[in-house]
């Protein structure tokens, strides 16, 4: 029996039941209260981007499952070098994806407790940020400089050793 | 699910969805993701790029300098530290920070000493006053490919060798009085407890000096496993004749039936002069030492077991001693096999043996001594050892033992008689010091701010210190001096010789293979000995052929071993033949593997076929 999740622009998607606990949150939904056969609404997600999470998570649905250990260890062992990504989630990631849809996406795997797409699209940012200056980083990222000039200053003084690294 | 942010970052709680960038969404200094997801990020960043990011806002920069990253960050980087952190070190941050400079420093000083000689010395020096601190980034190198590797792995080696060494004396200092330690100014290295420095720790540093792999907790394993495995033996409660208040003597015999029986422990009786007997580690895996040395394990497995063993520094034979309840006395010597004959002595039968000895006036030779006493006789009977195994075949361990124990001598007891400046001893020292380690210039400085300490003005002093001093200084002269070059641009000559650098070649007589690091057109040496000692009047071209300088791969040690070392030699055209590389696969492997290929090579160069000299030596060959 497929489990419906609804956006919050109210676009519902039947999905099967092991592709939706690819979900932590979803899983133990289903596990607390059954499942009724409604719909379950997430309105943090829209509809566009529920359909990239589902698209990744029917890719991965037979994929062992990531143990529940501790955030301590989860911290210690998933950090690794950022190019270590696979192939289609590389291209999944890539496939005509702007910024806006990309933190979208991780927003969306944060919120349905989704640790390896999380992390996959933490990954491409890091990859895509790497060499940027402060500058670029503030425009991708929408960050205001709220440094005066001369804390600017002092700061890039401070970090001059790590500068031609 | 995710890691904390930082305490002092407020999280709040804004519907995610408006969070996202929009264009009528103003900009703040946090962005358009939550600092939680801001910190995954950055996990996934190098460290050195995250530092850059702080730049971009306040609050990017808190999360930037995020402590737990980078401890994560600095640990998953290091793992060799001078001075450990504590877990809960204050700013992980700026150890990073301050990590990566070092890093840097010792990589600077590394590639300029690889390009060129002058300063090569104070680069050394410099790298290893960082101690572990440069452990790190010296072994990323060892394993970079790069278009030097043979001269990099070389210096790398040598950098490393001489942290150990460092190192090394460093531990030794924890043992000597204040102002010695204050005297000699090693650098930074913890002193190491009282408690903690048990003898078995001595001796594992006379091991590490040599061999930096050496490792204590296998040597402290192998003991505990001992004393484990006695534990049945001795302290069996159901014991048949142990006579009561009298367990401490059938607890000291069954030790020693256990060690030097059970497990075959005894004295090198053969070959008792090999430095290996005076080694722990090598005496724990060969079952086999001098008195002192077996001493030393019988008194390590007693102590675990809570026995009570004091050592005696008896004249020939080092033995150990128990009292015994009712204060009797046994003095044990370990070196003595059980087969022939227990070796418990009581105090009547040691003084006799000391009369024999014409000491019997001495009886002082029967109180226990300390530490440094012990460690001292250990370093004596390495060198003497090492005097007698001079001719040996690779030798430059063993003259490695013997330069360590001398150092430690000097260190510990700074003031006994052979040590005084001018001592054959310290000569040696210093020669070996000149001529193999001249980046230990640093101990001779430590050295001579001892001397000076401890000696009484005097003129004979003042002039036995003078010369150790100018000894130091000729060796800075050295670093410091700018090496002429004479080019020998083989395109100018009208008959060329043969081989180029880097050639690999056969010694047509005595079949040995060689690299060529240098030539001379014609004989170059001196007419006396020299000429005399290549036969160049016996040989067909005579004087007025090429000569080659030639580094040359011997097998060390007979039986199928596959040791090498190398030789410089100086060999005559005539007698030569370039090798063929193809039809003798391995063998550059074997001239790769051998580390003293790095003075003059920086890489094997396949299409090439030859060895590729180090920038220097190009200049003097600049068409080789």
């Amino acid at each position: 029996m497929p489990v419906i999740l609804q956006a919050s622009d109210g676009q519902q998607f039947p999905i099967e039941k092991n592709v939706a606990e690819r979900s932590m949150l979803l899983k133990n939904m289903l596990e607390d209260v059954g499942d009724a056969g409604d719909p379950i609404p997430l309105p943090n997600v829209s509809g566009s981007i529920l359909k990239n999470v589902i698209e990744y998570c029917e890719h991965h649905k037979d994929d062992p499952h990531f143990a529940a250990e501790e955030d301590k260890e989860v911290f210690e062992s998933s950090r690794k070098k950022p190019d270590d990504i696979d192939e289609w989630d590389a291209n999944f990631m890539k496939a005509g994806k702007g910024n806006e849809e990309l933190f979208e996406i991780i927003l969306a795997a944060n919120y349905l407790d989704i640790k390896p797409l999380l992390d996959l699209g933490c990954k491409t940012v890091a990859n895509m940020i790497k060499g940027k200056t402060p500058e670029q980083i503030r425009e991708m990222f929408n960050i205001e400089n709220d440094f005066t000039p001369e804390e600017e200053d002092q700061i890039r003084r401070e970090n001059e050793w790590a500068a031609d690294a | 699910m995710m890691a904390a942010a930082a305490d002092d970052l407020d999280n709040d709680n804004v519907p995610l969805s408006a969070t996202l960038i929009n264009n009528s969404h103003p900009a703040n200094p946090r962005g358009c993701l939550p600092d939680d997801i801001i910190l995954e990020i950055l996990k996934h960043t190098e460290p050195l790029d995250a530092a850059r990011y702080g730049q971009c806002s306040s609050v990017w920069r808190s999360l930037c300098t995020n402590n737990p990253v980078w401890k994560h960050n600095a640990l998953d980087r290091w793992t060799c530290w001078a001075s450990k952190p504590a877990d809960n070190a204050g700013n992980w941050w700026e150890i990073f920070r301050d990590r990566h400079v070092k890093d840097r420093k010792v990589q600077h000083d590394l590639d300029q000493l690889i390009k060129s000689p002058k300063g090569r010395l104070r680069a050394m020096v410099r790298i290893s006053e960082l101690q572990e601190d440069a452990v790190d980034v010296l072994q990323r190198n060892a394993q970079m490919l790069t278009n030097d590797y043979l001269a990099r792995e070389y210096h790398v080696d040598r950098a490393l060798n001489l942290v150990n060494r460092r190192w090394v004396i460093g531990q030794w200092i924890s043992l000597c009085p204040q102002p010695v330690r204050e005297t000699l100014a090693l650098g930074q290295v913890p002193s190491v407890p009282s408690e903690e420095f048990t003898l078995e720790y001595g001796a594992f540093l006379l091991c590490k000096f040599v061999d930096r792999q050496a490792n204590f907790k296998d040597i402290s394993k192998q003991l505990d496993e001992l004393a484990e495995e006695a534990r049945a033996h001795v302290m069996d409660p159901d014991l048949p004749d142990a006579p009561e208040g009298n367990v401490i003597e059938v607890r000291a015999r069954q030790l020693y039936a256990f060690l030097f029986g059970i497990k075959g422990f005894g004295g090198a009786t053969n070959g008792f002069y090999d430095v290996e007997n005076s080694l722990i580690d090598r005496v724990l895996s060969r079952r086999m030492g001098i008195p002192i040395s077996l001493a030393l394990i019988y008194h390590a497995v007693g102590s675990r077991l809570g026995l009570d063993i004091e050592m005696i520094s008896f004249p020939q034979h080092f033995l150990a001693k128990v009292r015994t309840e009712d204060g009797r006395e046994w003095y044990i010597d370990c070196f003595k096999q059980p087969a022939v004959q227990d070796g418990f002595r009581s105090r009547s039968q040691c003084l006799e043996a000391l009369g024999d000895m014409h000491l019997a006036n001495r009886p002082e030779y029967l109180e226990p001594v300390g530490k440094s006493h012990i460690f001292g006789r250990m370093a004596s009977n390495i060198i003497t050892t090492v005097n007698h195994a001079r001719d040996a075949r690779g030798t430059q361990d063993l003259q490695l033992h013997a330069y360590g124990s001398m150092m430690l001598l000097l260190v510990l007891s700074p003031a006994s008689s052979h040590m005084q400046p001018i001592s054959p001893w310290r000569r040696f020292l210093y020669g070996i010091m000149s001529s193999e380690y001249p980046e230990d210039v640093w101990f001779g400085e430590a050295d001579l701010r001892l001397l000076r300490m401890q000696l009484k003005e005097g003129a004979r002093v003042r002039a036995d210190t003078e010369l150790l001093s100018n000894q130091i200084a000729e060796i800075w002269m050295m670093d410091d001096a700018q090496r002429p070059v004479i080019v020998k641009d083989r395109e100018a000559e009208d008959f060329p010789p043969t081989f180029k650098v880097g050639t690999l070649i056969r010694h047509l007589k005595y079949d040995y293979r060689g690299v060529i690091y240098g030539w001379d057109k014609t004989f170059a040496g001196d007419d006396g000995w020299w000429a005399r000692q290549v036969g160049v009047e016996t040989l067909r071209r005579g004087r007025n052929q090429p000569f080659y300088n030639v580094l040359s791969l011997d097998v060390v040690g007979g039986g199928g071993s596959t040791a090498t070392a190398t030789t410089l030699r100086y060999v005559a055209e005539e007698n030569m033949e370039a090798v063929d590389v193809n039809a003798l696969p391995g063998i550059v492997h074997a001239f790769e593997k051998n580390r003293e290929i790095g003075t003059y090579f920086k890489r094997w160069d396949k299409p090439l076929g030859r060895f590729v000299v180090t920038d220097f030596i190009r200049k003097t060959f600049v068409h080789d």
